[in-house]
Parts: structure tokens; C-alpha cells; sequence
């Protein structure tokens, strides 16, 4: 028996979701094909049910890679024994309406729960819940998510209906509406289908491509061409798009419950959360705003990573000392327990210091409703690059961890947008890239410079993106976001959001580094670095003007780009860069390491999101680009 | 009088009379419950063909400069 919760985005689903599981069970998390949805499990009158937190969907017909993983998971599951919890922000009931009557075509057992509705009262809606009930048929419940008012009758209610099986009502449309919807219904009566058939016959008439395809082989070309010109029919009256008539149909309907419902005194005071967008979305000062709070945010995050990393540091170089000690008469062990613990403390050198604080914030920026606001402010630079607004999450994402960032990609509308997104995203650097710039650029020139290489890496960013929007030209279909109202975050949801997003680190990133480290301190052991650093002397050497043993430094790079750093101290054999390597070479070596090929985890990352061909597109480009950069580099340096 | 909605001052509440999109964006739309007839009070602008936010059934949402230019109002 499982429990799905569905709802639009910002509905607080997933705060309901956290509030449930968060101390009976531990949340899990399994990554499907294209998108993550949460599973937990809670005990209910002695039965165990599942509860299912998908990604938010506005409605039924989706328009992103994320409510289509929703659409199709709910298609999937349709003859199974479930029941659909439809959690809605009550301050927005009108429009959410449109999703629960959408919901409710399915005919199972569902329930609509009325979230946030303390906002709802504060913005001067009063909803009379009993009208609600009775009008759709279903059981509504209100709930304030946050403060944990409302959860147990939310999933005691569930679990009755569970028992009774009760059923929507069918609200009617429009007579001429119905008529055809009938028609169609009658039409499919003797074909075996695994849905309602009312259901199936308004899909059909609104054209859900999603939908068709499931039911496609089912249906003869005789009835297809049936249901067509019943559907042609429809669309001759009005001169409007059958897919048109249907959703206004459900946008009117929803605004009449609303009407029925609600009573709205419109003499509330003004919100004070207004004034602070006066600010922040000021046209000048609100830019102004922006740059300080993003500093502000990168500032407390190398902040906290330089206080703590050395104590890690410390930490794993005493474990090292102690491996030489201890294993010397047995290079080979030695070797892969050296590779296994600099792939852990590596790991854990990124994680602690620099990702964890890098999400919390990020998430604090995203829960109090800011990130929204970003984009908007945004929006209009974005555009200079062909995108829009929504493209600056992945890419802030990425400056924690690549894979998040990519994974973030989903969110976007077109696949064009999301390619050039995820191909700005590998460029941005990531915390392990940053390791690599502070350590060496920042450590051994200056801390200008280092700065400087950021600076260059926004200006590359920008310049890659105009080309590749003039290569793909497309007529996207613009920004539309929602800016939700200014929530103060709770802790449980920062926590649970950072560990999701470190999830993707430390099962996709961190496995590979712990292999990569191993197989590189086997090569060191075999002597296979110096074959490794002949064949790549062309573009190290001639090209790059690097020496010679950074050959083996970029190549295992691929696999963690942090460990560039310590590895270029290994194959130079010294920490003492700046006594081995010029400006000039240090350089180059940073700016190659910043662009080149992304590590592997983030290959894997793309090859999901993009497909194969794709992600071997951005892994050429990122590796030509490198070269050029640092190419450039090496040329700029050398004529001062 | 009719006029794109992306011309519109802020503090001004008007009706949607035309979306003259494409079938995608008039989803996206939508989707935020906007669609003709609808009424909706422009709240902010950004500068440089920045996009505008519109208050619409309570809720706020963010419309890019080149969709607004596709949107037929009508000041109420």
C-alpha cells in the first residue's frame, strides 16, 4: 500500500513528507533514470505503508524532465492499491484546484489537504472545508506543514480511505464539453485499458502526448480516426485547440469552487515581506543586493572550509606516516592502502569543509524563497547568453559539486536550454576545483590571482554560452517562474535538503575518487607513469610548456580533480612548487585543470541527464577549450 | 484600451484579452493559472528587458520580457 504525495511545487509537500519520516524511518533515496523521488515508510494501526514524495508538478501535463517522472510513476502505479494524498498551498487554492480536479479525472481514492493555511488566513482567505469536501467528493484536511499542525490526520484519513476505496466525484463540464467527452468514452468502452474510461477519453481529447503513447497499441487505427474527428468536432465551434477547451474548462471550474468556497476579505494589512522585495527587487539596489549576499555566502563557505580543512589534513597525513611506517616491506599493500585512504580523506576533505556549508546556504538562500528572486534578477543577464533566469541554479549549484549541479538541469524547459546549461555548469569550479586554485594559484601567487582565475572563468562562461546559443539558435519559451512568499526556514528541511544533495557526492563522486586513488598509486607502483608521460608530451611539453610528470597529474585528474593537487606534489616529487614550477607554469596548469575534461563522476552525471552523444559533445569542448585557455595562458605569462 | 501587457506600469491591473504564443508557453502559463480573461495586477519591472512579476489568484509569478511582449491586455 502506498501513500503518494502529489502537489504543485512550493505546496510544502515535502515538508509534510520530512515531518513524517524524519525520526520514524531513515529517508531513502533511490535515483531512477531521469529523476530522484523520496520513499519512506510509517506505521500506521499496526500496517506498514509507503509513503512516495514525488517532485512537484503544476498539472498532469508536464513541461519539465521532473513532472513527467511524476506523470509516468502515477500512470505506473494506477492499478495498484494506493491512495493519492494532493497537498495544496492553500493561499493559492484557485490555481491549485486545477491539479486536484485533474487528480481526481484518475478516480482512486485520494484526499486534498489544505497546507500553509495560516498564510491562507493571513492573506485574508477563509475556506469553509466541509463545502470543499462535499463539492469534490474527497476528504480535505488542513495542515500547517511546518509546525507539524494537521500530519497525523492527514495519513489517519488516508488510511481509511485505504479501506473504503471511495472514490472522486465526477464534476461535469460544459454540455457540449461532455457530449464529446461521452462520445469518446462510448467509443472506447470494449477496448481493454488499464484506466478509468472517462479518464482515458478527456486524455485523449486534450491530446496528453504522455498519455497517447501508453495507450497508443491498444487502440485500432479505425478508432483512432474515430475519436480524431470526434475530437475535430469539438475544436470547430470554438476554433480552439482541443487541449485549449479542456484545460479552460478545468481553470473555470476551478475559479466557480473557489468562489463557493472561499471568502476573501480583501481589507488585510500589507504584508511587510512586500517591503523587503522593495529592496531586494529593487531594479539598482536590488543587483547590489544580490552581488553582496552571493559574496557574502562564497565568503562564509571558504571561511569555514580554511578553518577546518587543515585539522582533516593533519589528520589523514598522520595515517600516511603511519601506512610508510608500518607497510614498507610490502610496497604494493602499501601502495593500495595509501590509494584508499587519500580517495576517504579526499572525499571527506571536499564534503566537510567546503560542500556541506556550500548547501546548507544554498539551501537557506533556496527555502527562504531568495534563489527564486535571483533568477529573476537575473534574468535579463541570461539572456546575453541565450538562456534565462532559471539556468543560474545549476550553475550556483555548481560551484559545490559538478554532479548536483547537472542533476539540477532538470528543472529546465527545453533540451537546448538544458544542454548549454549543463555545458556552463562542467565549466564553473567546482569546490574540488577550488581546492586546486586556492592551493596553488592563491597559495604560491597571490591571492589575486586566484580571484582573477574566477573572474576569467564568469567571463569564459559567458563567451561559451553566447556561442553555443548562436549555434543552437531556438525561440525558447521564456522565463515563468513563481516567487514564492518569503518563508523562514526550518532546520529539519535545510538538514534533510544538504544531505540530499550530498547524496549525489558521495555515491556517485566519491566511489570513483577512492578507485581512482587506488589505481593511480598501483601505476606509481608499476612505473607506468613515465610511459603515461611520454605519450602525453605533445600537449603537456610543446603545447603547454608544463614538465614533463604533470602527464600522469591530468590524466588520473579526470578521475578527482582536487587530487590534481596532491598528485602534482607526488610526480614532482616536492610541495615546494614554486622552486620546480615558474608562474608561468602554475598558471597554465590551474587554468587546464579548471576547464579540462570534467571528473568522472560528472561524465556519468551528463551521459544520464544528456545521453551519451551529448555528454561526449561538452567532454570535447570543455577539453578544447582547456587547451586554448591555457595555451593562451602559457603565451599571455610568458610576454611579461 | 488594448495594449502588450509587457508596456504595462507597475501598480496597474489588467486583463488578459490575447496570448499569442505557442502552444508550450500558453501551457507554461497556465500552469500559474493564467489564461485569457484572467485578471492580473502587474506588481514589479526589472530594467533592461528584464522580466515583470504579476500578481495573478494570489500568488506572484515571474514573466520573461519576450513572452510579456506576446501578451495582449487590456487595462481595466
Amino acid at each position: 500500500m502506498e501513500f503518494l504525495l502529489i502537489g504543485q511545487p512550493n505546496c510544502g509537500k515535502s515538508t509534510i513528507f520530512n515531518e513524517v519520516i524524519g525520526y520514524k524511518s531513515i529517508a531513502s533515496n533511490f535515483p531512477g533514470v531521469t529523476v530522484t523521488y523520496t520513499k519512506g515508510e510509517i506505521i500506521l494501526h499496526n500496517g506498514k505503508f509507503n509513503i512516495i514524495d514525488l517532485p512537484g508538478t503544476y498539472s498532469l501535463v508536464p513541461s519539465d524532465d521532473a513532472e513527467k517522472a511524476t506523470i509516468t510513476y502515477l500512470y505506473s502505479k494506477y492499478n495498484e492499491d494506493n491512495v493519492i494524498i494532493n497537498i495544496c498551498d492553500a493561499s493559492v487554492l484557485s490555481r491549485s484546484l486545477e491539479l486536484t480536479l485533474q487528480l481526481m479525472e484518475l478516480q482512486k481514492p485520494m484526499i486534498l489537504v489544505l497546507n500553509m493555511i495560516d498564510e491562507a488566513k493571513r492573506k485574508g482567505i477563509n475556506i469553509n472545508t466541509e463545502k470543499l469536501s462535499d463539492l469534490l467528493g474527497i476528504p480535505v484536511i488542513t495542515s500547517i506543514g511546518r509546525e507539524g499542525v494537521g500530519i497525523y490526520e492527514i495519513f489517519d484519513t488516508a488510511y481509511k480511505l485505504s479501506k473504503e476505496k471511495k472514490v472522486p466525484k465526477i464534476i461535469e463540464g460544459p454540455a457540449d464539453v461532455e457530449k464529446i467527452i461521452n462520445q469518446v468514452e462510448n467509443r472506447l468502452e470494449n477496448i481493454d485499458l488499464q484506466f478509468n474510461k472517462r479518464f482515458a477519453a478527456i486524455k485523449l481529447i486534450e491530446k496528453d502526448e504522455i498519455f497517447v503513447k501508453l495507450i497508443d497499441d491498444k487502440l485500432a487505427e479505425t478508432e483512432m480516426s474515430d475519436i480524431n474527428s470526434m475530437i475535430k468536432k469539438l475544436e470547430s465551434i470554438p476554433n480552439k485547440d482541443s487541449s485549449f477547451i479542456i484545460s479552460s474548462v478545468r481553470h473555470n471550474m476551478s475559479f466557480n469552487i473557489f468562489e463557493k468556497v472561499a471568502i476573501v476579505n480583501r481589507n488585510v494589512k500589507r504584508d511587510i515581506r512586500d517591503l523587503i522585495d522593495n529592496i531586494l527587487l529593487h531594479p539598482i539596489l536590488g543587483h547590489l543586493f544580490l552581488i553582496l549576499i552571493l559574496y557574502l555566502s562564497f565568503q562564509i563557505v571558504f571561511w569555514f572550509g580554511g578553518l577546518i580543512e587543515p585539522f582533516f589534513g593533519d589528520f589523514f597525513e598522520i595515517i600516511g606516516n603511519y601506512l610508510q611506517t608500518n607497510f614498507k616491506h610490502n610496497p604494493l599493500i602499501y601502495h593500495s592502502l595509501n590509494g584508499l585512504v587519500q580517495g576517504v580523506g579526499g572525499g571527506i576533505m571536499i564534503v566537510i569543509p567546503y560542500l556541506f556549508p556550500f548547501f546548507i546556504i544554498l539551501s537557506l538562500l533556496e527555502d527562504t524563497g531568495y534563489l527564486a528572486r535571483v533568477a529573476y534578477m537575473v534574468d535579463n543577464i541570461m539572456h546575453k547568453i541565450g538562456l534565462h533566469g532559471t539556468s543560474i541554479f545549476p550553475m550556483i549549484m555548481g560551484y559545490g559539486c559538478t554532479v548536483p549541479g547537472i542533476l539540477a538541469t532538470r528543472i529546465l524547459k527545453s533540451d537546448r536550454d538544458k544542454f548549454i546549461t549543463a555545458t556552463l555548469t562542467t565549466l564553473v569550479p567546482c569546490s574540488a576545483r577550488l581546492t586546486v586554485i586556492l592551493g596553488l594559484v592563491g597559495f604560491y601567487i597571490s591571492g589575486q590571482a586566484a580571484i582573477l582565475i574566477y573572474i576569467l572563468n564568469i567571463v569564459i562562461i559567458g563567451i561559451t554560452g553566447k556561442f553555443l546559443s548562436k549555434v543552437m539558435p531556438e525561440v525558447s519559451p521564456g522565463l515563468i517562474l513563481e516567487i514564492p512568499k518569503y518563508h523562514l526556514p526550518s532546520i529539519k528541511s535545510l538538514l534533510s535538503k544538504t544531505w540530499f544533495r550530498l547524496k549525489d557526492f558521495v555515491y556517485m563522486a566519491w566511489p570513483l575518487l577512492i578507485i581512482g586513488s587506488i589505481i593511480m598509486e598501483i601505476i606509481s607502483y608499476y612505473k607506468w607513469d613515465n610511459t603515461i608521460n611520454a605519450i602525453l608530451k605533445p600537449l603537456t611539453v610543446q603545447l603547454l610548456g608544463l614538465p614533463v610528470a604533470v602527464g600522469t597529474v591530468l590524466l588520473f585528474g579526470i578521475m578527482r580533480k582536487e587530487l590534481a593537487l596532491i598528485m602534482l606534489f607526488s610526480a614532482l616529487g616536492t610541495n615546494k612548487i614554486a622552486q620546480v614550477m615558474t608562474t608561468t607554469q602554475i598558471m597554465t596548469f590551474t587554468m587546464f585543470v579548471t576547464f579540462y575534461i570534467p571528473c568522472l563522476a560528472t561524465i556519468g552525471a551528463l551521459s544520464r541527464e544528456l545521453k551519451w552523444k551529448k555528454a561526449g559533445i561538452v567532454m570535447l569542448l570543455t577539453f578544447s577549450l582547456a587547451i586554448i585557455i591555457s595555451f593562451m595562458t602559457r603565451i599571455f605569462y610568458s610576454l611579461f | 484600451m488594448q495594449k502588450l501587457l509587457v508596456e504595462c506600469e507597475p501598480g496597474s491591473k489588467v486583463k488578459i484579452v490575447n496570448i499569442n504564443a505557442g502552444l508550450k508557453a500558453r501551457k507554461n502559463l497556465q500552469n500559474f493559472g493564467i489564461q485569457f480573461g484572467d485578471i492580473v495586477k502587474i506588481k514589479r519591472k526589472n530594467i533592461m528587458k528584464g522580466p515583470m512579476i504579476v500578481e495573478s489568484n494570489g500568488s506572484e509569478i515571474a514573466i520573461g520580457y519576450g513572452l510579456a511582449q506576446k501578451i495582449i491586455v487590456e487595462e481595466e
